[in-house]
């Protein structure tokens, strides 16, 4: 076979494309957490509980995407590790009031993300519903324990009275009785960072490309070298990770935990939320979150049966939309850009 | 250790359930030798491949490669040892583009699969290489397709550029030939020539043209045995081998 002469151009062309792309993401991605972190400013005062909800979940449906985008394995029981960290975050703020509360929240995110590699070990040999199964088992499991332990966790009752009088950032800088938003800018300087470096980790080093051809072809993978269960392992840990960063926020931000950071319910709402936004955009889930929080609250001060709208907005959204709202914006940037072809 | 065979397998058994696929057999090439390995269908060829290559294990028997036991080695480890391989079912990366197919193999082999520290889009040197690897497979115009929308013979080749760009010492191709028309068999012969160059080579193919082109020696397998081994000319004039394999059509 002989190489044509226009190659040459054929190949810029082709960088050119993926430059745009690549710059496309890049330049969504920045807007998005300029808005997170400017949001205290552009919302209304009565909107900032429902915004550091929205931030703190949609930070939790993000890890929640990172196994099911990345290494396409759909988790019913991510809220275990949302929960280990929340109730971590509070058993150590009440042991260790005077430890800056930076190292307490990467605390508990590291336990939650050392959980996340134990029972990855389990869980990630499995694949399709075999691995959503074993997700569901775990999360119940850990759901009971949670229930049950009432020496440690408090059983039904939960955890309060946790969060000290002041709560220390850094040696010599203390909030004394935060208010909302400045517990919104201890989450936005977690989020914003941390969800900056995964996004970088899975779509721009070589990590993040070897989880996508596991995903794509394991057993190819495997046969070119790549220990490929180790690979999802680790994708496992990083996603128990961040689901524990949000939970150990979520600890601080309500000053109370109870099973409903634990249980199933949230297991699903997580699932909900990144399907509203979009799995295919890492960001998405971060969307879904925001339109769920907002959503739900107006629906709830019109109808009782917010929930009830709420699930069949749910069904017409992905029957219209498979991509959810990300997916939706992204047909629409790309008719704007081009229309002719779209 | 000069005379030591690249690779070794003794006393190999393995079955499904029913009688045994392959029965006690025993195989040695030496580095550098091109090895063609024929027989019927559900001979065994495939399975043998994957004993060596790992993704089964022996129920009884050893795969020695440089003199190393690898029998419980899982495939990851032995493509680092330099085994690599190519699939009769066609197994590659299809919502990929035949780049990222390519640069996947290459990160592997460089040892920067997995790591973190580096920007994909800054290893320029993996992109050329890649353009390189594309550009010998005849591959180049197609850099940014996704592979799952190519041409069946395409992807045939990338299976084999995946293969070129891992460098193994030994290459294992299981049918590259199947599907292909007999223009495509030629190109492939070419393109399979270039780059087997200084490797040691173990063919399985039922087209027979290729298997000359490519083999020194030629063993034929036959219900999990080895029925006979040794030049193409040998193997060609042996009566029990034309019973069995060449003179029915391969099926
Ligand atoms: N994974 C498997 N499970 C069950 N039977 C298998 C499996 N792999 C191969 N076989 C059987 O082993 C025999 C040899 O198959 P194979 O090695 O693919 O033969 P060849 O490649 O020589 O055509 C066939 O009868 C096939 O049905
Ligand atoms: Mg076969």
């Amino acid at each position: 076979m002989t190489i044509p002469g226009r190659l040459g151009p054929a190949l810029s062309v082709l960088k050119a494309e993926r430059g745009r792309r690549d710059l496309g993401g890049a330049l969504a991605t920045l807007a998005l957490l300029a808005a997170v972190a400017a949001a205290p400013w552009l919302v209304p005062v009565a909107a900032l509980n429902d915004l550091g909800q929205a931030v703190l979940l949609g930070l939790f449906a993000i890890g929640f995407n990172i196994v099911f985008k990345y290494s396409g394995l759909l988790s019913f029981g991510h809220a275990a590790f949302f929960g280990v960290a929340a109730y971590a975050e509070a058993l150590l703020l009440r042991a260790f009031p005077a430890v800056p509360v930076p190292l307490l929240i990467l605390g508990a995110a590291a336990g939650a993300g050392l959980l996340g590699l134990l029972l990855g070990h389990v869980c990630v040999r499995r694949t399709g519903a075999y691995f959503s199964m074993t997700t569901l088992a775990v999360g119940a499991f850990l759901y009971t324990i949670a229930f049950k332990w009432h020496a440690v966790t408090g059983g039904t009752d939960g955890l309060d009275e946790f969060m000290p009088a002041a709560l220390v950032l850094l040696p010599g800088w203390r909030l004394t009785n935060p208010s909302i938003t400045e517990i919104y800018e201890l989450s936005a300087a977690f989020l914003i960072p941390f969800t900056l470096a995964t996004w970088l980790i899975l779509e721009h080093t070589p990590f993040g490309n070897a989880v996508q051809l596991v995903r794509q072809n394991e057993e190819r993978a495997a046969f070119l070298g790549y220990d490929t269960h180790r690979v999802k392992l680790t994708n496992y840990g990083l996603a128990a990770f961040v689901a524990g960063i949000a939970g150990a926020l979520w600890a601080i931000s309500n000053g109370f935990v109870s099973t409903d950071s634990i249980d199933l319910t949230l297991s699903t709402t997580v699932i909900i939320m990144a399907f509203i936004g979009g799995t295919a955009w890492f960001w998405g889930p971060l969307l879904g979150s925001a339109i769920y929080i907002f959503g739900s609250d107006r629906l709830s001060a019109v109808t009782q049966h917010w929930q009830l709208w709420m699930g069949l907005a749910f069904i017409a959204l992905v029957l219209a939309f498979p991509r959810g709202i990300a997916g939706l914006a992204s047909l629409l940037a790309s008719r704007l850009v081009r229309p002719r072809d779209g | 250790m000069v005379d030591a065979p690249l690779l070794a397998l003794h006393g190999i058994s393995r079955s499904f359930g029913a009688g045994p696929v392959l029965d006690g057999l025993s195989l040695s090439i030496s580095a550098g030798e091109r090895r063609g390995l024929i027989g019927p269908n559900g001979a065994g060829k495939t399975t043998l491949i994957n004993l060596i290559t790992g993704k089964l294990r022996p129920d009884s028997g050893r795969v020695l490669y440089r003199g190393l036991d690898i029998t419980d080695l899982p495939p990851h480890r032995r493509a680092r040892l330099g085994i690599g391989r190519s699939f009769q079912i066609l197994s590659l990366f299809g919502e990929a583009s035949v780049g990222e197919n390519i640069r996947g193999a290459l990160l592997a082999k460089h040892g920067i699969g997995t790591t973190v520290a580096r920007r994909l889009s800054s290893l320029e040197p993996i992109f050329a290489e890649s353009e390189q690897i594309a550009a010998l497979a005849g591959l180049l115009p197609f850099l940014g397709e996704r592979v799952d929308t190519l041409p069946y013979g395409l992807q045939r080749r990338l299976d084999i550029a995946l293969v070129t760009a891992q460098e193994p010492e030994l290459v294992i191709l299981d049918e590259p030939a199947a599907g292909l028309s007999a223009a495509e068999t030629r190109d492939l012969i070419d393109l399979l020539e270039a780059i087997i160059r200084g490797c040691t080579l173990i063919l399985v193919e039922h087209d027979m043209d290729v298997v000359y082109a490519l083999s020194d020696r030629i063993t034929v397998l036959d219900y999990g045995c080895v029925l006979t081994e040794g030049t193409p000319a040998e193997v060609n004039a042996d009566p029990a081998v034309r019973r069995v394999y060449l003179g029915e059509e391969t099926g």
